[in-house]
């Protein structure tokens, strides 16, 4: 009963010992007077109670972690083992030695492809990105003039032409779009212009507008908003929100989205996607599930529902490609 | 946020369920939920910010892989509590930090002679005012003698004074019996009065 009246102070009894605990104090003086000594001995741990405070955005990056656990879970694929060749008697060390420097020769002349498409690799990335900061520079112009607003595609124009691509027309008809930047992934096609403006869009009939529609936004993916009981909600920048954790543009989707495949953008060979934050950094993701800033993952081309569509609530990012519809 | 926080009347284990029913902000409630409290006890266990950052977040990682061991109902802060320790036992076995030394132990011998514990030479460290130093410094002397209780003492102080763990949620976490928590503690109570007692400090106030 005595190694009771710790667990007592410390309030680390389950209920009925406690109840028995308490009983036992009652009745008897001697343990009571323990437990005021054990109250007191205790007491100078007291002085080390504070506990620290857990460094900024710990949740954030641990969340991080696991979503990076997660996709290369999801993309990992079993490879095949080489078969280990059987070791053969050397008879004649001449000739040996002529087949392995062959080899080395032959496996430096494999290795010099892979490495210069690793660095063309990089180069695409980094090209991308600087296009889409080229985006950013426009749309943060674009929210400035509109309180904050980025191009809302579900209300800039009206059905057919409210497609995910109409932002770049939208952002074209405000003069906002600087001439250097392209509707095109470097990695993925030709450097591509910007086409058509708002104006333009809007003289196009039906028919025109599905021939052109891939060329709106190009390799591009654009945010889809979201849709809740108060209605449509394009994306907006809000001081009070974690931006940083917001994305707003991107690689566009992988073409066979809708039968829920977990692939990346084929822009960068499926290794993943650039994607452009609300506050304007711009990533590389190997992965399309991010954490979100509500907490837990959210798959960025596909709302809550894996649908394409509107996000069903202001967490769930949904970056539509040049055809997508909120 | 926590205004628009939906999960805040969930209960850890509803919030484990409604992950694995496939709602993935509940995951990212969880670690919110804990991060103070769990950060808290690594860096108090590990004595060291970054070890802590990295232990915390592997903890969340293998509470992710092990989701499908989880049985409905389990009480998941134990469970939790499990991992972090677990995690943060191998994170100093890795790093070579593990020591168990005791007040006795490492005396260390000043040029003129006089010998000094640990605990007293931690002490000497103040600086500055004296009225500010003092409450910095015993707080200083009483997490010094917490750390130098051996391994198997020291798990349990923390857990039960500073984390408020109940004596059924140490054993589980320390996979032990109830009766080996409370003797365990009952012993490391007895060595910090003891380390107490020697230090002037302590022992004056």
């Amino acid at each position: 009963m005595d190694e009771n009246l710790i667990g007592y102070l410390l309030n680390a009894l389950d209920s009925d010992t406690r109840r028995e605990t308490e009983r036992y104090l009652q009745r008897n003086p001697e343990a009571r007077e323990q437990l005021s000594e054990l109250r007191q001995a205790l007491e100078p741990l007291e002085a080390d109670r504070e506990t620290c405070d857990p460094p900024p955005g710990l949740w954030v990056r641990t969340l991080a972690r696991v979503a990076e656990f997660q996709c290369r879970q999801l993309s990992s694929v079993p490879r095949r083992v080489a078969a280990r060749s059987e070791t053969t008697h050397r008879t004649w060390w001449r000739r040996a030695d002529v087949l392995v420097a062959a080899s080395v020769l032959l496996c430096v002349s494999l290795m010099i492809p892979p490495i210069l498409a690793k660095v063309r690799y990089q180069r695409d990335i980094v090209a991308c990105q600087n296009n889409l900061h080229n985006f950013y520079f426009a749309l943060n112009d674009y929210s400035s003039r509109h309180h904050g607003n980025f191009p809302d595609v579900a209300k800039a124009v009206p059905a057919p032409f409210n497609v995910a691509g109409n932002f770049v027309p939208v952002l074209m008809e405000e003069g906002l779009l600087p001439g250097d930047v392209s509707v095109q992934c470097p990695a993925y096609g030709k450097s591509t212009h910007p086409q058509y403006t708002l104006h333009d869009l809007l003289n196009m009939d039906a028919e025109e507008l599905d021939g052109r529609i891939w060329n709106l936004a190009g390799s591009y993916a654009y945010s889809l908003g979201y849709r809740d009981a108060g209605g449509e909600h394009g994306p907006r920048l809000d001081p009070s929100q974690l931006n940083s954790m917001r994305p707003i543009m991107a690689d566009r989707p992988p073409r066979d989205i809708v039968l829920g495949t977990i692939s990346n953008s084929p822009n960068h060979g499926g290794a993943g996607q650039n994607v452009l934050f609300m506050d304007g950094h711009c990533t590389f993701c190997p992965q399309r599930v991010l954490p979100c800033s509500a907490g837990g993952f959210d798959d960025i081309y596909l709302n809550q529902d894996n649908q394409v569509q509107a996000g069903r609530s202001p967490w769930d990012t949904v970056l539509g490609d040049s055809a997508a519809h909120p | 946020m926590d205004r628009l926080d939906p999960f805040n009347n969930c209960s850890d284990e509803d919030l484990l369920a409604q992950f694995r029913r496939g709602q993935s902000e509940a995951f990212g409630a969880l670690v919110r939920r804990y991060e103070r409290e769990l950060y808290g006890y690594l860096r108090r266990y590990l004595g060291d910010p970054t070890l802590a950052e990295d232990v915390f977040q592997n903890t969340f990682l293998q509470l992710y892989k092990k989701m499908h061991q989880y049985e409905a109902g389990r009480p998941v802060r134990p469970w939790l509590y499990t991992i972090a320790t677990h995690q943060a036992i191998d994170s100093l076995r890795r790093n070579a930090r593990h020591q168990s030394v005791s007040l006795d132990q490492n005396r260390e011998e000043l040029p003129n002679g006089e010998v000094h514990s640990l605990v007293d030479l931690l002490e000497t460290h103040g600086a500055g005012p004296l009225e500010q130093a003092e409450g910095e410094e015993r707080r200083e002397s009483i997490r010094a003698s917490v750390d130098q209780l051996p391994d198997l003492f020291r798990q349990v102080v923390v857990l039960a004074y500073y984390q408020g763990l109940k004596y059924r949620e140490i054993a589980d976490v320390l996979d032990i019996p109830v009766g080996t928590v409370k003797s365990r503690l009952h012993a490391a109570l007895a060595k910090l009065q003891e380390a107490w007692n020697e230090s002037p400090s302590l022992r004056e106030a």
